[in-house]
């Protein structure tokens, strides 16, 4: 899977003829060009424009280019001389005043979003005059982004000073609570952006992997921290590389900035599409391609009827059903010595049949494994029973026998030696394995074997202001006004950065030999942030083990590598909560149900208080 | 002449002879003075299709100006930021790409055209990534000092290539760059970063803070070989003495951020981001608020080298000067 950057820019100073600087870009091999929107000397206030109008432009004619242009091949800059939070008050001022101007203009230019560059971490003024503009909608069909340009690590420099002592220290400024300010103070809008400007000196892993969590639109690499190599062609550092193909995941806009000093612009730009090209995806991220960031609600196969096309997706899974048949050889090998594999029958029984991997991987392993077995199919679907009686004319013979009930109402005609059964959701128990298997645990002979025999569920808390807005803009049909808050959401995870390592969750085993059956579960998390950031939820993970050694994770650490049956979960909370580096975040998580109906509950008691989310499965649960 | 610049937006034909253009442009961004009195007008059109810029000399000459009465013009490839005499006859000009073009003045051979000298590039350097702010010329008139907003400053030879490089020399923009008067061999700098520094270039480790305030600064001039005043985001002048980094004298003459400062003998002429222009004697603490007709951004103000005269130049395209007595 080849990586490459969505959009390829550069950034120019100035440009005295924009039509020029297009077409040098695109000889160069860029598709658009950052450039100010006004000339960056022109300063002035709204007072010059109405002295006289004719004298009092400030802005190149819209003219210069076609509507469509504007909007793929230009991303404006705003004045860089604007400061609105002067301590100058006539000068906030008439930067507040040029400031709505420049954004107006841009507006009206139908760009996609404006750079503005940040030098500081105090901008109060500036998240309010963001607010300002950023809800009041001018037109319902474009809306403008504006993108706030962060370097990785504060541009302050004492090396060329003898009266300060020049330190590498830790104390170095974190250019994230730039924007993580900012952004908080702008109500995590999604409609602000973060252009990252990698810096000569890079701030260590664990802080740089951070704005991995952040929106990041564009990747400005300037041309003054690159490297020659000895072709003279221009390189950059291990530590930088690193990073750009960690940005490659994303498939990331690249933005080359500064004045060529290799030869040709063009070599910057085909050395970082070099570099996505080789960018190595992690095994837990290798079929995400498309789906990545995408939000999607969870299946409900115990309420709802899987459709064929979702049945051919999961089918094609390489490596689930090859281990569910490794596990059934490896039970029918326990269960059956080789001295009485000719003479003894095992029956198996695969609830939730779907349209019969798992009886096909059955059959398999009993052939490999020399075993005689018997098996019945029990499926609740009547479209998906069509398919199993023909696979049954056609392909498995007498030994299956094809059942069209719910595993929790038949009764069987005799007990199972190996219960099979794929009800696993992302978040291991969500689409109610337990309760579908304690219906079924019932004809499963007293030493007999449940594939799957047990299964973990794990979170994480994370940043991902990007899966926070999906969520929260997201059109559902809550009755809760936080609805979109209070349910969980499939996500393959591409804009995300864990705040802290995996812990487990719940845990259901099976068959469930406990007198009194509990599937409800309480339990509290402590995590410790590992840098600071602000928590937009937890990802949900699960792993589980079909038998014995055999089993199957999505949990990164872990992961079965080439499985591409579930994504991860995203846990939503309602207000992101700021945290800082050592901080403990505490968690509190529920599994409760009623008769009809099974809900996760969840609250955060540390370092704020949350309000419990999804009360009473007010806005989501899984129907029994 | 052709030389591979820094920026693939550099034409090849930055020396060729450029067409000939009849008008002063409206955005006058600098004004600067010749030992003997010549007038170096820098002017730009900044909002035009196509951005450009030209540069004007005025040997004798009256107010207003008239593009017809100069004595030498250029039309330069892009708008000019600012511009400096290094002798009566050598000048460098910077432009907004980062380009810094040194010319010779000539005599013109024809007596067709009704400038009677020439412009003639000596030689281009692209020296900065972004706008050059601020170039200043060493009192030994052997090294040629330039700020840019890529936060770089540059000390050049008087072809223009760079000698020393100091990047980044702030952690914002550099405003300004000024040439001590009487050692070469320091200059002071300033920015919105909050700072001033004073730079030897003799040290490995040239610079200190003479300010670390609480607001930017913007604008630099000195008084003296002992004394700086430095203009600030506040609307504020303020003078130190360099050797002790201490505070002397401060008044605050803009409501607006200060754009330039001038000084002579007693005098600092200011303009901010406003089109009035002042002048403050910090000894007797007295200001001068000066009429002037500026209708937009005053942009620089200098003085005249042998007459008490002032001049401003701002964005309406006008040129004013001031008796100072």
């Amino acid at each position: 899977m080849s990586r490459k950057p969505k959009n390829c820019g550069l950034d120019v100073a100035v440009a005295s003829n924009l039509n020029a600087t297009i077409q040098l870009a695109h000889d160069c091999g860029y598709n658009f060009v950052c450039v100010p929107l006004a000339h960056p000397m022109l300063r002035r206030d709204m007072k010059t424009r109405d002295v006289d109008a004719v004298k009092g432009r400030w802005v190149r004619t819209d003219l210069v280019l076609g509507a469509s242009e504007w909007q793929y091949r230009v991303v404006p800059r705003l004045s860089p001389w604007l400061n609105l939070d002067s301590p100058n008050e006539a000068f906030r001022k008439n930067s507040e005043e040029i400031f709505l101007q420049e954004l107006q203009f841009a507006h009206h230019l139908g760009i996609r979003g404006i750079v503005m560059d940040l030098h500081q971490r105090h901008n109060p003024n500036l998240a309010q005059c963001l607010n300002k503009r950023l809800h009041t909608e001018t037109s319902t069909y474009l809306r403008e982004e504006i993108w706030l340009q962060i370097p990785t690590s504060s541009r302050a420099t004492n090396s060329y000073r003898n009266d300060v002592i020049e330190t590498d220290d830790e104390s170095e400024e974190d250019t994230w609570h730039w924007w993580n300010d900012v952004r908080l103070m702008c109500q995590s809008h999604a409609r602000l952006m973060v252009v990252l400007e990698l810096t000569a000196d890079l701030p260590e892993e664990g802080l740089l992997d951070r704005w991995h969590g952040e929106p990041i639109e564009l990747l400005i690499v300037p041309t003054s921290i690159f490297l020659t190599n000895k072709g003279g062609f221009p390189t950059l550092s291990k530590a930088h590389q690193r990073f750009v193909m960690k940005c490659a995941l994303r498939n990331t806009a690249v933005l080359v900035s500064g004045a060529n000093r290799h030869g040709s612009l063009k070599h910057y730009i085909q050395y970082i599409r070099n570099l996505y090209q080789k960018a190595e995806v992690p095994p837990s991220r290798q079929h995400d391609a498309g789906f990545e960031d995408t939000l999607q609600m969870p299946l409900q196969p115990l309420a709802d009827h899987l459709e064929s096309f979702t049945y051919e997706v999961f089918e094609k899974d390489p490596v689930k059903y090859s281990e569910y048949g490794n596990a059934v050889y490896k039970a029918l090998l326990d269960r059956v010595p080789e001295s009485e594999a000719a003479t003894a029958t095992q029956v198996i029984m695969v609830v939730g049949a779907g349209r019969g991997p798992l009886v096909t991987q059955s059959i398999l392993a009993a052939k490999e494994a020399k075993r005689n077995v018997r098996i019945y199919a029990v499926e609740k679907n009547p479209n998906a029973v069509q398919t199993l009686l023909d696979l049954k004319k056609e392909d498995w013979g007498e030994i299956v026998t094809v059942v069209h009930t719910d595993m929790r109402k038949w009764n069987a005609p005799e007990k199972c030696d190996i219960l099979v059964s794929e009800l696993l959701g992302s978040f291991g128990d969500n689409e109610l394995s337990p309760e579908c298997l304690d219906g079924a645990q019932v004809f499963l002979k007293d030493d007999g074997i449940s594939i799957p025999s047990s299964y973990r569920s794990f979170i994480q808390p994370m940043m991902s202001m990007k899966y926070y807005n999906e969520a929260r803009n997201l059109k559902l049909n809550h009755h809760h006004p936080t609805g979109n808050f209070e349910q969980t959401y499939v996500v393959a995870l591409g804009s995300s950065y864990m705040i802290a390592p995996v812990q487990q969750l719940f845990e259901f085993v099976h068959p469930n030999k406990s007198p009194a059956i509990d599937n409800s579960r309480y339990k509290s998390l402590k995590f410790t942030a590992q840098e600071d950031s602000t928590m937009y939820g937890f990802t949900g993970y699960f792993d589980t083990t079909l038998y014995k050694d055999v089993r199957l994770s999505i949990v990164p650490e872990t992961f079965s590598v080439g499985m591409f049956s579930w994504f991860p979960v995203y846990i939503p909370i309602q207000e992101p909560i700021y945290v800082r580096k050592g901080e403990i975040i505490e968690v509190v998580f529920w599994r409760r149900h009623d008769e009809k109906r099974v809900w996760y509950e969840w609250c955060i008691t540390n370092p704020r208080i949350s309000g419990i989310h999804n009360v009473n499965g007010r806005s989501s649960a899984m129907n029994l | 002449m052709t030389k591979t610049g820094w920026h693939d937006v550099v034409h090849d034909n930055q020396c060729a002879v450029a067409p000939p253009k009849l008008e002063i442009e409206q955005h006058l961004t600098f004004l600067s003075f010749s030992p003997d009195g010549a007038l170096l007008l820098g002017s730009s059109s900044l909002a035009d299709r196509i951005q450009t810029g030209s540069i004007w000399m005025f040997s004798e000459f009256e107010l207003p100006l008239r593009a017809s009465n100069c004595t030498a013009k250029r039309v330069c490839d892009s708008p000019v930021t600012s511009g400096a005499f290094v002798t009566s006859d050598r000048l460098v000009v910077a432009e907004h790409n980062g380009l810094l073009v040194s010319y010779q003045l000539c005599e013109c051979d024809s007596d067709s055209d009704e400038a009677s000298m020439n412009f003639i590039p000596i030689d281009f350097n692209n020296v900065h990534d972004s706008i050059i702010s601020s170039v200043s010329v060493c009192c030994q008139r052997e090294t040629i000092i330039t700020g840019g907003d890529d936060r770089r400053i540059n000390l050049l030879d008087l072809e223009g290539a760079v000698k020393t490089s100091y990047f980044p020399a702030h952690s914002r923009a550099v405003a300004s760059v000024a040439a001590s008067p009487e050692h070469s061999s320091v200059f002071a700098s300033c920015s919105m970063d909050r700072s001033v520094l004073l730079w030897d270039t003799r040290l490995p480790r040239p610079a200190k803070a003479i300010v670390s305030g609480d607001c930017g600064y913007s604008a630099l001039a000195w008084l003296d070989d002992r004394q700086i005043a430095v203009g600030s985001e506040m609307g504020a002048v303020h003078t130190y003495d360099v050797r002790t980094v201490q505070p002397l004298a401060k008044r605050h003459l803009h409501e607006m951020p200060i754009h330039k400062l001038a000084s002579r003998s007693g005098f600092i002429a200011s303009c901010a981001d406003s089109s009035e222009i002042q002048v403050w004697q910090p000894d007797l603490d007295k200001v001068l608020s000066l009429k002037t007709q500026h209708t937009m951004f005053a942009r620089d103000v200098a003085w005249h080298p042998k007459k008490p005269d002032l001049f401003s130049c701002g964005f309406d395209g006008a040129v004013f000067s001031y008796r100072i007595d």
